[in-house]
């Protein structure tokens, strides 16, 4: 026993790999929040009249809200006076090819292991790279452009599409939604815009890779993903970061509307810098992640890998609005050191006839706490509604903690709701089957650990699984493999 | 360790209490001022408490389906305290033991009462306990608690003695008369069981009269080393009555306590069951049922607190709704960072009868520990379809067949009342109620 445990601590004691940050000449905002920031912000990317006005209501329903602290997270007050709101790359330029990218910028890439070159040849996804707030290379515009479809950052967009903008920007995540959605709507710097036209069925993943770069920068990001009648697409957001000693602050937002018939499948990987063994440092990631099934027999899947930050708190939720409209929710949350994790779903089930589905895997070490806290709602007119929610815990170390708190509302007597729950650690018995057959105990823990999230990680794009298990890989299982 | 959560759940209060001296003045007539007792240390301290923090209401995330203190507002503004009604109140009580004692609106009223207590037990005032009450009065502790205990007057105290086995159940029967104008109790009932015992503790709450009554009844039971203690706390009011029972059970080494609740209505009905696995290899069995008709609303939060390793606990609690009734389930297991080796588990199931119905359900694990095995699982739907078929296709009617399932449904939870009267008298109350 005292073996597995030094391996364990061990593994648990993994200092985080993707530490280290580039040096871009930022344009950067003064530290502090006020009117005239926003106002600062909006100027700066030559925003029209109404987002500004949307911006500055925000703002003034962020000053009338008080940061919630129900979350079973612990961190010290953020100061908001404290955090550069606004800070872009310098080097704007229109860019066709991948030679006019800052030469720096392709060099973050390889360190990651993710060249765009690379992925523009050999897995045909377009990559919108956002570093730091601004997006610098947007890829096969062309190509989607041809099929109608819209992928661009969100200020082009606001650019050259500002009705769609307009009419679904705060539709489903509105700025009174909470502190930090309405934090994100005052301040947000760019982020993403996807728009598939009726019937099309999108050929390739879109994808963003987010990064936060500048020191002391809050990273306040909003994708806005719209998929009309019929259409399909899958979406991708992956992260990491570069190493600090200073608490960041990311805030962002992510609204999806889904139609009739129409499927869109959201997955993230999120390795932000957690912070180092004794839990100083990391990223606070209060997220906001929303999507309606507007239509009849619309589907939208959320699936999550969470490696990272010092603090999360993140509940991607599904408004199942449409008729049969079907949400689907699969995450693994790894928590390490000192690690927070609170995080789960909401299902809103208001069509009849609407289907959900919860698999929520949480793997706890050293002294991390993880919490799954998810709702499943059942309107008093959802006839026919179906959820199925499973969350497991792992364990690892008797220092972490694992908590479930789901919430489930059913005000309909022909919903069948399901919820189930378990937590343990992992078996000695299944660690001495393994050791038995000449596994030794670091590659049994990475296998069983692998298998347990394995549900989860088979719902991902497969490029993205391969990333995913390195990062599981990378989070707990320290120099094995 | 991460506790806040505990430790903050009771302080977060409401920020839309109507005002500071709108509260106080309803706290004022709820709370009752008897004159000349030893109580006087507790009550002030618990009174002050409360004030500050007033009565938990929809923004406190344990009252959040539970908005008691707005029903509450509205009624009994103008309570003046507890008339005497002349209605005669031994119709009412049923035959359940040889040891009864009855309390009429929280006060033991020897009249009614009838028994004969066998060797090893004996009933004393809660006077004898200062220090255990005083122990209650904390910034932490629940309001409807804090409440009770500044209202503390008479109060009984149970005891048996060490190594006692009581073979007869102990049937506290509280009736809350409302007959005359409205009704406020705050019974207090004290167990202690000693190492080694053996015993059944039953309350029955029951109430009569159709003005508005509220009652507040605090049970604490100690169960010490190797003692096995049941409690059954069965609730069957009428749609006049509020209810707020916290029920607060330490559990030494070695000892196994058998919870059951059972509620059949009530205006607004809360169960608070806290308990606390203090001592090693103890355990822990909680079951409820709650059925529910009309706008009945019965909510019941249960704790259960792993402190020591090598414990257990199981939980099962079922629902059966109808109307335009709404239950609330809320179960929470800790494992604290020490309880290596829990094994805790934890089951609700619900029955939706009508479309107006509501469920709200919320079984929370909380775990510091790695070597646990807990679980939880829950459930909402309506009666099979193909069991409802089964039946019919052999002739039996659609009423019977559905009063077959739920009876048998319920019976899962009823038949682990192990003593024969209480479990027939549970048993009658649930087919006259399902029969509606």
């Amino acid at each position: 026993m005292s073996k597995d445990a030094e391996i364990l601590e061990e593994f648990t004691s993994k200092e985080y790999e993707h530490g280290w940050s580039v040096d871009f000449e930022a344009d950067e905002a003064p530290k502090g929040l006020n009117e005239d920031i926003v106002r600062f912000i909006s100027a700066k990317k030559n925003e029209p009249e109404w987002l500004l006005e949307f911006r500055l209501k925000a703002f003034r329903h962020w000053l009338t809200l008080e940061e919630p602290d129900w979350a079973a997270v612990n961190y010290p007050k953020i100061n908001f006076q404290d955090i550069i709101y606004y800070s872009a790359p310098k080097k704007q330029k229109k860019l066709d090819s991948l030679d006019e990218v800052d030469p720096e910028l392709i060099e973050t890439f390889k360190k990651l292991g993710i060249s765009i070159e690379e992925q523009k040849r050999m897995t045909g996804v377009a990559v919108d790279a956002v570093i730091d707030s601004v997006s610098v290379a947007t890829t096969f515009k062309e190509t989607l452009g041809e099929l109608g479809i819209i992928f661009c950052s969100f200020s082009e967009a606001v650019k050259d599409h500002p009705e769609l903008v307009k009419k679904y920007l705060g539709s489903v995540v509105p700025y009174t939604d909470n502190y930090y959605a309405a934090l994100n709507s005052a301040v947000f710097s760019d982020g993403s815009f996807g728009y598939i036209p009726k019937g099309v069925h999108c050929p390739m993943e879109l994808s963003t890779y987010f990064r936060i770069n500048a020191a002391n920068t809050g990273q306040f990001e909003r994708t806005l993903i719209v998929a009309e009648p019929g259409s399909y697409v899958s979406y991708l957001e992956g992260c990491t970061a570069p190493q600090r000693d200073e608490n960041q602050l990311h805030a962002a937002i992510v609204e999806i509307i889904v139609e009739t018939d129409a499927e869109v499948k959201y997955s993230t990987v999120q390795n932000w810098y957690p912070g180092d063994k004794n839990g100083k440092g990391g990223i606070y990631n209060f997220v906001t992640k929303r999507g309606i099934c507007n239509g009849d027999h619309a589907k939208l899947s959320w699936t999550q890998v969470e490696t990272g930050s010092a603090v999360t708190w993140k509940y991607p939720s599904c408004i199942l609005k449409g008729d049969y409209s079907v949400g689907e929710f699969y995450s693994v949350a790894v928590t390490n050191n000192y690690q927070q994790a609170d995080t789960g779903t909401k299902m809103i089930h208001i069509g009849k006839g609407t289907k959900s589905r919860i698999v929520s895997k949480g793997i706890s070490a050293g002294h991390s706490q993880n919490s799954y806290r998810g709702l499943v709602q059942v309107h008093k007119r959802a006839e026919n509604v179906r959820n199925f929610s499973q969350c497991d815990s792992l364990l690892l170390g008797d220092k972490c903690g694992a908590h479930t708190f789901p919430y489930i509302e059913v005000d309909n007597s022909s919903a069948q709701v399901e919820h189930e729950a378990t937590t343990s650690k992992i078996g000695e018995d299944q660690i001495f089957y393994c050791n038995q057959r000449g596994i030794d105990t670091e590659e049994a823990v990475a296998l069983i650990v692998n298998g347990y999230a394995k549900e989860v990680l088979n719902k991902l794009p497969m490029e993205f699984a391969v990333e995913a298990q390195k990062l599981l890989a990378l989070t707990l299982e320290g120099s094995v493999g | 360790m991460n506790l806040k959560n505990v430790a903050t759940t009771g302080l977060k209060l409401n920020m839309q209490m109507p005002n500071a001296m709108e509260m106080s003045e309803l706290l004022q007539r709820l709370i009752q001022k008897p004159s000349g007792n030893n109580f006087g240390f507790a009550r002030e301290a618990a009174a002050s408490i409360i004030e500050e923090r007033g009565l938990p209401g929809r923004k406190n995330e344990e009252y959040k389906y539970t908005n008691l203190s707005k029903i509450l507002e509205r009624n009994f503004g103008e309570f003046a305290g507890n008339e005497e009604s002349a209605a005669d109140l031994s119709a009412l009580i049923p035959t359940l033991s040889e040891n009864q004692l009855v309390f009429i609106n929280g006060i033991l009223s020897e009249e009614l009462s009838n028994y004969n207590l066998p060797e090893g037990i004996s009933v004393s005032s809660i006077e004898d306990s200062k220090e255990l009450i005083a122990k209650d009065v904390d910034a932490k502790s629940d309001e409807f608690l804090l409440l009770n205990t500044s209202s503390l007057n008479t109060g009984i105290a149970i005891n048996i003695a060490k190594s006692a086995v009581i073979e007869t159940p102990v049937v506290l029967i509280h009736i809350t008369d409302s007959s005359k104008n409205q009704a406020v109790a705050h019974p207090r009932v004290l167990v202690n069981g000693a190492k080694n015992t053996q015993a059944i503790i039953a309350e029955i709450f029951i109430g009569v009269g159709d003005a508005l009554s509220f009652t507040n009844a605090v049970t604490e039971i100690n169960c010490a080393a190797n003692s096995n203690l049941s409690y059954i706390k069965i609730g069957n009011e009428n749609g006049n009555q509020l209810h707020v029972g916290n029920t607060q059970v330490n559990v030494a080494e070695k000892a196994v306590f058998n919870a059951m609740t059972v509620n059949f209505g009530g205006k607004m009905v809360r169960n608070n069951l806290h308990i606390s696995l203090n001592g090693s290899h103890s355990e822990a069995n909680l079951n409820g049922l709650y059925v529910t008709d009309n706008k009945e609303h019965i909510d019941n939060h249960t704790v259960v607190d792993h402190k020591v390793p090598n414990c257990n606990s199981n939980e099962l609690y079922k629902g059966i709704m109808n109307g335009s009734s709404t239950g609330i389930f809320n179960g929470k297991i800790y494992v604290r960072q020490d309880a290596q080796v829990t094994n805790a588990f934890q089951s609700n199931k619900n029955i939706l009868l009508s479309d107006n119905a509501t469920i709200n359900t919320k079984p929370q694990l909380e775990i510091w520990a790695d070597d646990v095995k807990c679980s939880h699982g829950c459930t909402t739907g309506k009666l099979d379809k193909e069991q409802l078929f089964y039946l019919r296709a052999r002739g039996i009617g659609e009423h019977s067949a559905k009063l077959m399932l739920l009876d048998a449904y319920a019976n899962e939870v009823i038949e682990r009342i192990k003593d024969e009267n209480l479990r027939t008298y549970v048993q009658g109350i649930l087919h006259t109620k399902i029969d509606e």
